[in-house]
Parts: structure tokens; sequence; C-alpha cells
């Protein structure tokens, strides 16, 4: 069926092509202005916008056509409106500066603006200082790639989103750079979506944001320096592979957020100095695997109504705490990880530990219910009270342990 | 072999413990993640800095037993070096033997009553109040709620001006009530000292001034209202205040610095109690406060009637409900106030679509251009549990045209 449609596809553009024409902009052409170039332009012509500085908003692009700017000519919108609105499929934008949307707390403007649309692409971009950068919605099979989208830096917090889609199926969005957003990439109720190889960072809230969406993937991005890095709510079945957290520091501050979330899969991250490495509220039947956490403050924060995860053959590294829990009941299983805390034995050279490990330390708890007590950390007496409660658990959940504690880090 | 002894520790040839090499594996494996965890704590100090100014102002208190408050020196003729008489939180005295004895045989002379400290009951029980402000200082300093520090700061102030009014009053009282059988009589001559500066009463220079411990007071007042100043600029949630402390405090401050206040939402800083999100967006703010005079942030209006409904916060225990209306951004208003329009193309930061409105014919307004229903409070409290998140009319046609391409 897929193959039928393509060579279907092929075929309608080849025979396309011998009609399509291709249109040029420029000062020096027949059209001075895009959208005039627009309105004369056929179904599946192309428009080649030359060098220069159009400063035109509200463009309208309601035909399958390809814009591509040569040497990036600046669209700006002179702080007054959106400046690219696509309403047809197929349509092509590459290789534009997109500059200066108008702000409109009550309706989202933005650079580029896909509105039902599909199949069409938005490639090799420069946004700056854009309310929303690219925004989809309610569309299908489109991509968004190799774009730049930096924002307002002093004005964040009345920035909208850098890449922001709303009941959108089948994106892909890969190779981006987002920065100095309100979030990073936005998805809310995005289905069978991938967010590959993107750097997010400097972003006020989070550097990736899923709410309401189901079966996505986001493999090897890089999420830095944001409010938080990714957060994951309400959503079933996403795929979180090869990713980078890191630097997320603050009193609130995660590597990744997830709060009612089902069935997905965290493997192969790295989280790297963040206060909380993974923070999860409702979080239930996740697999937790091959995943690095190293100098975070708290490696893990796994609520009570976290149900059924699996956590296996991780490495914690140097985290202040591994893990810490706010109930005394642990419905979790933690297993054949790699904790560099463990001062255990393996006198039968089988790379096991051959004593349990205990990951959640009394202190811990003592630190979650007052803060400042945190200044007593490393001192004897708390030394005293974790060694306590280990030989003697009474307080922390007795059948969190690792059963399998590995005695070298996973490769 | 226990588990809990770092390898290192068993030496091979004693079989001893060698606590000091544990202690080295322990610190060079840690290092590294010590001195990012200060770097993190750094913040953290700087969080705790307005705790630390008011620990110290409340205990500054103490110095008050230490240093006199208030010094009064008399320049005559006879006392070319001036005598001073002190005055403390529980005792007069003078600068040196006998001064106290001096004053009152002149005083004697113009028909002054004698000063004596123990018939000055103020004396007696000032030390109690000012070691209860200290222990309550400290209580605040573990309860550590801005409105604490504010409430004793206030308190503090009230003190302080309350006792100087009463030490004006004992002055008047001295200089006005005259013995008539005085040996010197001058008609109409009142013998006051000044409360602060200098005056001449007959032949005398008597200058009046603040001394250490007055410093050191003022120093706490500043302190505590420093604090909570700087406390209210990085405010943070804190532990709930426990129910006594609020009450002795409500009972002792009839102002109203713990009064049940709505604080703006910080945006970018604050997060939602209900759903963890920051707030960034100021059109969905929503706030509760309670009767003690707690507030809670929430991202969106359904955050906030979830976490109502959640039970963890008792109902009768909310004093306001603020919501934003959509086209005062960042402003709040109570919700008895407000109408709530649910259309599919307003989404709402928790995908329940609900966008608050502060009048009915503003909602109206907007709804022209929108499709929806519209909701009072009440209503929409009611029926809550009822609305599933809104299904856009598309979803239905993207699954369909999922399928096509698939």
């Amino acid at each position: 069926m897929k193959t039928l449609l393509y060579i279907c596809c092929f075929c309608w553009l080849n025979l396309a092509s011998a009609y399509a024409k291709t249109i040029y902009v420029g000062a020096d052409q027949q059209h001075k202005s895009v959208s005039n170039a627009i309105q004369m332009a056929n179904a599946g012509d192309t428009i080649v916008v030359e060098k220069g500085i159009y400063k035109e908003g509200n463009i309208i692009i309601d035909k399958p056509l390809v814009l591509l700017g040569q040497d990036f000519p600046v669209l700006d919108g002179e702080n007054q409106n959106e400046i690219l609105t696509i309403t047809a499929d197929s349509v092509t934008v590459s290789g534009f500066k997109i500059q200066n949307v108008g702000i409109s707390y009550l309706k989202d403007q933005a650079g580029i603006k896909l509105s039902g649309s599909r199949g069409s692409t938005i490639r090799g971009n420069q946004l700056m200082n854009t309310f929303f950068g690219v925004m989809l919605e309610e569309s299908v099979h489109c991509t968004v790639n190799n774009n730049e989208i930096i924002g307002n830096a002093e004005n964040e917090a009345s920035s909208g989103n850098a890449i922001h889609l709303w009941y959108c199926d089948s994106i892909t969005i890969k190779n981006n750079i987002v920065k100095n957003h309100r979030d990073g990439i936005y998805l809310e109720f995005v289905n069978y979506s991938s967010i590959e190889e993107n750097v997010s960072e400097g972003n006020l809230r989070y550097g990736l944001h899923f709410m309401f969406s189901n079966h996505d993937n986001y493999l090897g991005n890089i999420f830095r320096n944001n409010g938080a890095g990714v957060a994951v709510m309400f959503s079933k079945q996403i795929n979180m592979q090869h990713n980078i957290f890191e630097k997320n520091w603050g009193s609130a501050s995660y590597g990744l957020l997830l709060k009612e979330i089902f069935d997905s899969q965290i493997t192969h991250n790295e989280f790297t100095e963040n206060t909380s490495g993974i923070y999860a509220e409702g979080a239930n039947r996740c697999q937790i695997t091959h995943n690095n956490f190293r100098r975070n403050g708290w490696a893990l924060r796994i609520s009570g109504s976290s149900d059924s995860n699996v956590f296996t053959r991780n490495n914690f590294l140097s985290n202040t705490f591994d893990l810490s829990t706010n109930s005394q009941h642990n419905y979790n299983t933690y297993e054949s990880n790699y904790w560099s805390e463990y001062s255990g034995y393996d006198l039968d050279k089988d790379g096991v530990g051959d004593v349990p490990y205990h990951p959640v330390k009394l202190f811990s708890y003592v630190i979650n219910r007052v803060q400042p007590s945190i200044i007593l950390l490393r001192s004897l007496f708390i030394d005293i009270i974790n060694f306590a409660e280990k030989v003697a658990p009474a307080i922390t959940p007795q059948n969190l342990v690792d059963p399998s504690p590995l005695m070298k880090p996973v490769s | 072999m226990p588990e809990f002894l770092p390898r290192e520790a068993q030496s091979p040839l004693t079989g001893k413990l060698e606590i000091e090499n544990s202690e080295h594996w322990l610190s060079v494996r840690n290092f590294r993640a010590d001195s990012l965890l200060y770097q993190h704590l750094s913040s953290k100090a700087m969080k705790n800095l307005p705790r630390i100014m008011f620990l110290t102002g409340a205990l500054s208190l103490l110095l008050l037993f230490a240093f006199p408050l208030w010094q009064i020196t008399l320049y005559a003729p006879q006392y070319p070096d001036g005598i001073t008489m002190y005055i403390w939180i529980n005792q007069i005295s003078g600068n040196e033997e006998g001064v106290l004895q001096n004053i009152n045989i002149l005083n004697h002379y113009i028909g002054m009553q004698y000063i004596e400290p123990d018939a000055i009951p103020e004396l007696q029980y000032f030390p109690y109040i000012v070691i209860g402000m200290c222990v309550l200082g400290v209580v605040m300093f573990f309860v550590n709620k801005r409105q604490g520090f504010l409430a004793w700061s206030i308190m503090l102030i009230v003190l302080g001006i309350l006792g100087i009014y009463d030490f004006y009053l004992w002055e008047y009282d001295y200089g006005h009530n005259l013995s008539p059988d005085a040996p010197i009589k001058i008609p109409g001559m009142v013998y006051q000292p000044p409360l602060f500066g200098q005056k001449m009463l007959l032949n005398f220079d008597a200058h009046s001034y603040p001394y250490w411990g007055s410093l050191f007071l003022g120093l706490a007042i500043v302190l505590g209202l420093a604090a909570s100043w700087l406390k209210w600029r990085k405010l943070k949630k804190s532990k709930v205040t426990s129910k006594p402390v609020f009450a002795v405090l409500a009972l002792l401050l009839f102002s109203s610095s713990c009064s049940v206040e709505p604080q703006p939402i910080s945006y970018g800083e604050d997060h939602c109690h209900y759903c963890q999100m920051t707030i960034v967006d100021q059109q969905h703010g929503s706030e509760l406060v309670t009767t003690t005079g707690k507030v809670y942030k929430f991202d969106a209006v359904e955050c906030m009637i979830h976490y109502m409904k959640s039970g963890q916060v008792e109902k009768e225990k909310i004093a306001q409900t603020l919501v934003t209306p959509y086209q005062q951004r960042g402003q709040l208003i109570p919700v008895a106030q407000a109408y709530f329009l649910r259309s599919e193309q307003m989404p709402s930061p928790m995908g329940m679509n609900l966008t608050a409105f502060d009048s009915k014919q503003g909602a109206l307004e907007f709804r022209q251009e929108k499709t929806g229903e519209l909701y009072s409070w009440e209503e929409l409290y009611e029926q809550f549990d009822t609305l599933a998140p809104l299904k856009n009319t598309r979803e239905q046609s993207l699954l369909i045209l999922r399928e096509e391409v698939l």
C-alpha cells in the first residue's frame, strides 16, 4: 500500500514537474514581494527568494509550493504579525531567516505555522525572536529539520515554544537547535512522532515537553541548562533513548520529570549533573535500563505512586543520593545495576556483589522532611544514622534492594 | 564480612579496621560529587541567608542584658564631667557608684520622686518579654515562614514603640508629679528630662540618647524585616507551619501581618502545587489561600480543582479561590466573579480547555468567535468530574489520515 502510494506520488511529481516553473523573487526581479509571487504561482511551482530584507508578515501559503531562500533572505514581521502561515499540503520552506514575530496573547503567532497540512517540510531556516518558532496544528507527516530557532533571551517569560505541536501525527523533528523559549519542543496530543538529535538549551521551562501524547520516540537529543530537561506527562509508550540530560540545577529541577506515564522505555541515556536525574510521580510499567547517572544530587526520586517499573543494568556513579522515595513501600524492581556507593565484596568472582545493596539512605528521608538538614551531609552524625538504618532498616522500604549489584560498571 | 565497610577498610596485614584509610577512600571518591553538590548547595545557602539573618537578629536581643538601652547624662557646674544614668531592660544604673543616690538627692531639692528601680514594675517583666521574643524568634527560625519573620519583626517594632512610650510616661510622671513640699519651687517649671536630645533643666544640662542596647534592638528589627523581604523576593514553598505557632502569633498580633492574602504568582519560578510544572502561562494561573494564610499556586484552573477535590486541603479551610481572567494577564480575581469558557479552540495548560473571564459579558463576547460551553464557578466545580478532556473534532480525521498514509 505504502509503496504503491509512493509510486503514485513519484509519478505525479514527475508529471507536475513538467509543468512546474520556477519563480524568482528579488529586488531586481519581476516579483518584489514573496506574497505576490505566491499569488501568481500554481501548485507545484518553486519560488526562489534572493538575498535581501522582505518586510512582509502574514504570508499565506495555500497551495503546494517549494519556497527556497538564497543566502538566507530575511522575512521580517516587524513585531506585528505572524510571518508564514501554511494551510496547504506538501509545502517546503527552506533557507530563510525569519525574524520579529508580533507578540499576542490572544492568538498564538508563529514564525512558521502549519495548519492542517500534510507532508510539508520546514528545513534549514533560522528563526530569531519569533514568539512561537515553528508551530504545527492538526498536521500529519511533516518534517521539521536542521532549523535554528533562537528566542529572545531577555524576554523568555513572554515567549512561546520554539517548536510547538498540537494534535499532530507522524511528525519528524530532527537536528534542530532550539534556545531561549518557554519550552524548547512542546507536544500536546501528538502521536507516532519522532524527535531526534536536537539540541535544546536555555529554555525557561522544559527542553522537551510531552502532554497527552502516545507512541512517540525521542532519540539522541541533548537537553542542557533548561529550567528542567524533559517532562513527560499523561502519556503512554514513549521511547527515550541515547539522550543527554545535563546541568539542570535548581531546587525544583530535574533531568527528566515523569508524571502519569505508562509503558515507556528509558534506555542508554546520560544523566549528568542534575539536581534530580529522574523524578517520577505515577510512572507505571516503564523499563529503565542501560542509563548512566553521573554526579547528580539525586539520581532517582521515585514517588510511592510509581508502580511496576524495572530498573536494571544502569550505572550509578558518584551521585550524592542514588535513590530517594517518599514511601515505605516499593512496587518497583531494581536489579543488576552498578552502584558506585556499593561497598560489598565479590568473593565468588561472578561479577555480582555477594550482599544485596540498599540504595535508599535514611538521610534522604530526613532531607525530604527538613530541607535545611542537607547542611549535615557527610557529617559523622549522618554516617552514624545511615549506618544504623543499614544494619536495622526501620524507615526505608525493606524490599527496596538490588539483590545483585554489579561489581563493574555496565559498558 | 560485613557489607557496610569499604573494601580498603580491612587491613590485610593486621585484620584491623583502618578508619583513616576508609575516610580517605570515601573522601577521594566523593570529591567530585561533593564539589558539585556544594555548587548546588551554595544556591541553597543563598536560599537560607534570610533565615540566618533572622536568627542573628533574634539572638542579638540577648545583648539587651549586656548593654543599657538608654543613657541620661546631666551636666552642671558642680558635676563638670556629668553624671550618667543608664537605663537597662531590667535595671537602672549609673556610670559610677552612687550616681542614682546623687540624682535622687538633687531630685529631692526640686520635689521629684526618688528613682527606685524596685518600684518600677516594667524592669521586672520586660526581661521576660525580651526572652520570650528571643525564643519565639528561634521558633520562627525553625518554622521558616516569611509571614513568621515579618510578624516577629512587626511585634518587635510594636514592643519597641510601646517601650519608648512607657519610658516617656515615666519621664513625664517624674518631671510633672512634684512634691508640694519641695525646698526649691519654681512656678510652672517642670523637670521632665528629654526623651531624645538635650534640654536645660534649671542649671542642669540634660542629655538623653539611646545606648548600645537600642542599637541591638534596632538591629534585630532591621534583620527581621530584611529577612522577610529577602524571603518575599525569593519565595519558595516551605513546610506547613504548625498551627499553634500561628495561633500564638495571631493572638499576640492584632495586626494583619499574617493575614490571609493572596500572593502574586512568580511566573517562571513557582511550581504548580498539583502537577509540578513551572508556571509560565500568565493567562491560566490560579491560587488557593487557606484560612491560615498558606498559599497554593497552580498553572491552570483544572489543576486547582483537581487539588481541591483530592482531599489534601479541607474545604472549610479554603479562604480564597482565585483565577486569572484570560484578558488580564497575571492578575487574580475571586472565582465568584469569574465565568469559565470551555472551548475546543482554547487550549489550557493541562488539557481541559478551561479559560476564565472576569464577567459573563466578557465570556459571551469572546465566545462569539469560538464554540464552547459557559460555566459559573459552582457549575464548573459540580460538573468537573464528568468533563472529559475535550476531543478535538479533527482527531478522528487525523487518525483517518494516518491510516491512509500507512
